[in-house]
């Protein structure tokens, strides 16, 4: 049994629909990325899992259990933790603040001290900024901060849409660097988001092509990045090998 | 000195009251992006609750009879399970409709909340006697100030202070700063939505509880429409603070108070029943300086 399965998943917003009966799964410590170009239903996806967009048809199970209509605080305190586009982190709350209010989700106050040092070890410029608003870090800082938090909040599955957006190619390595880093010592599955299939070939792990809301393709990010398949399937050349 | 003492403690005291209206408004707004233009009708609806309901012009004691202690805790309690029966019944249902929608709904309930008082107790203003000693002077710096006034600035800033720690020292609080900054986030990391939403609206309505006790011994008087003027003057409040941003709120009542009377004192005899006109004049240049309010909720949401 995987960690996540979706399965014939149909979603959108009012009349609109957005994606068309997406299937995949996240094995326990696997990483999957979605790529696909712009308005492909990415963004979509990971707030219909989170719970914020009601999917329409299909089934979305955690850990096996059924989550696809319950709230999202319900599904987040099942063990799913989105780290959503634009990092959305608290501007007004300081760094300490943001990173405790997703210790809440710990069943016990010294459980989340804990995991506070294990982020602060992991992020050492959080632990020098802890009582500074978050508004105030930088783009990259901000993206450490939303990553320490989905940590704090102990699930065991993180999805991060677009870590890279807006960042400058340094700092993008080194949001990459702790994730490889969270999968290798944590033993995390992650769900990652990117617009490129760039990262997801040098990171590894499976790729799924998302595109008009629909799978184009899928299959191991390494091997996909050698052929044109890839490449033609995002930019929609049908028939092409 | 001592003539500028009493100017001073009106203004502040006018100012706690217009605070504590558009905090009450600002923790819903915060949370629910809702102007609960029904905020008035419940100070109306806790000073109607000291009496017992009748349309005879004089009407007995009903929480008013209890000792004053009991007077306070049922007001606040009052206030605070109707502002919650509020969202229970009304805007819990709309939780996903447009921010009109709300607010009409909001106006719906209002007007539903007077027409309750008014079949209840008739629109007749009524006297109410609570604790007349308060209008006694104190002596203060040489002048005297009415034991009200003291009272009412001391309430306001043990109220405002207790806030201040609840919102920045408990588990609770950091959840409820964190809705009314990004309601969806915060439900992403686990944040109870429904308990936050129904614990703003219970301080929000205890709040209504707490204005009306001080109107009520300042007046002397109950009447259907009187949560009205205070809650405009609050929700202007809320606005120019910055929509959402407490301490603006706190701020602006203060300063709409302070403003109103100024404006009492320096203007002529007969321009002054019109002040209110300069308040509100003194309001629009305010909002066409800063649109966005004097605070902004959080040091801004210029995101990166
Ligand atoms: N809140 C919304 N209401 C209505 N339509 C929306 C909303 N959000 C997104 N859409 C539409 O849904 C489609 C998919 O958007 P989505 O944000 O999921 O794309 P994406 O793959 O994340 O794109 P990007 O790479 O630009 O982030 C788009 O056509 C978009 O216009
Ligand atoms: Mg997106």
């Amino acid at each position: 049994m995987s960690l996540l399965e979706v399965a014939g998943l149909t979603a959108g917003y009012g009349r609109t629909t957005v994606l068309r009966g997406i299937e995949l799964a996240v094995d326990e410590g696997e990483t999957l990325f979605i790529a696909g170009p712009n308005g492909a239903g990415k963004s979509t996806l990971l707030k219909t899992i989170a719970g914020v967009v009601r999917p329409t048809a299909g089934a979305i199970r955690l850990a096996g259990q059924e989550i696809a209509s319950l709230a999202p605080e319900v599904i987040a305190r099942l063990g799913f933790s989105l780290v959503p586009e634009g990092r959305d982190c608290f501007a007004g709350l300081t760094v300490e603040e943001n990173l405790k209010l997703a210790g809440g989700l710990r069943p016990s106050a010294s459980d989340a001290a804990a995991e506070l040092t294990v982020v602060y070890d992991l992020f050492p410029v959080l632990r020098e900024r802890r009582s500074i608003p978050a508004g105030l870090l930088s783009g990259g800082q901000q993206q450490m901060l939303v990553i320490g938090r989905a940590l704090m909040t102990g699930s065991r599955l993180v999805a991060i849409d677009e870590p890279s957006l807006g960042l400058a190619p340094n700092i993008v390595d080194q949001v990459y660097e702790s994730l490889a880093l969270l999968r290798e010592k944590e033993g995390l599955s992650l769900l990652i988001v990117e617009q490129s299939t760039v990262r997801a070939s040098m990171m590894g792990g499976r790729l799924v092509l998302l595109r008009n809301g629909e799978i184009a393709l899928s299959g191991d990010a390494v091997a996909l990045s050698q052929g044109t398949a890839l490449r033609d399937a995002y930019f929609g050349y049908e028939g092409a090998a | 000195m001592a003539g500028l003492l009493q100017p001073l403690f009106d203004a502040i005291s006018l100012g706690s009251i217009y605070a504590l209206g558009a905090l009450g408004i600002a923790l819903i707004f915060g949370v629910m992006r809702l102007i609960n233009f029904a905020h008035g009708h419940y100070i109306a609806f806790c000073v109607f609750a000291l009496l017992i309901p009748s349309t005879e012009v004089v009407t007995g004691m009903l929480l008013g009879a209890l000792p004053s202690w009991l007077i306070v805790l049922s007001v606040l309690g009052v206030g605070a399970l109707l502002s919650i029966a509020s969202e229970v019944v009304v805007f819990r249902r709309l939780r996903n409709a447009n921010p009109a929608v709300l607010m009409i709904a909001s106006f719906a309930l209002g007007i539903v909340i007077q027409n309750v008082l008014l079949v209840s107790y008739s629109s007749r203003p009524k006297s109410v006697s609570l604790w007349p000693e308060l209008s006694l002077p104190v002596e203060f710096f040489g002048a005297s100030i009415p034991l009200l006034q003291v009272l009412t600035v001391l309430v306001t800033v043990v109220l405002l202070l207790g806030l201040v720690f609840f919102l920045k020292r408990t588990r609770f609080g950091l959840e409820m700063r964190a809705a009314a900054e990004n309601f969806t986030m915060a439900r992403m990391l686990g944040v109870r939505a429904n308990r936050i939403i129904l614990l703003a609206f219970g301080i929000s309505g205890a709040l209504a509880g707490a204005i009306a006790l001080v109107l009520v011994s300042q007046t002397g008087t109950a009447d259907i429409r009187m949560g009205l003027p205070i809650m405009l003057i609050a929700f202007v409040a809320t606005v120019i603070g910055g929509m959402g941003s407490l301490q603006g709120a706190v701020f602006a009542g203060f300063l709409l108070g302070a403003i109103s009377v100024t404006l009492q004192l320096l203007l002529p005899l007969d321009i002054r029943p019109f002040r209110d006109a300069f308040l509100y004049l003194a309001v629009i240049a305010c909002l066409i300086w800063r649109p966005e309010g004097l605070f902004r909720a959080g040091p801004s949401s210029e995101r990166v």
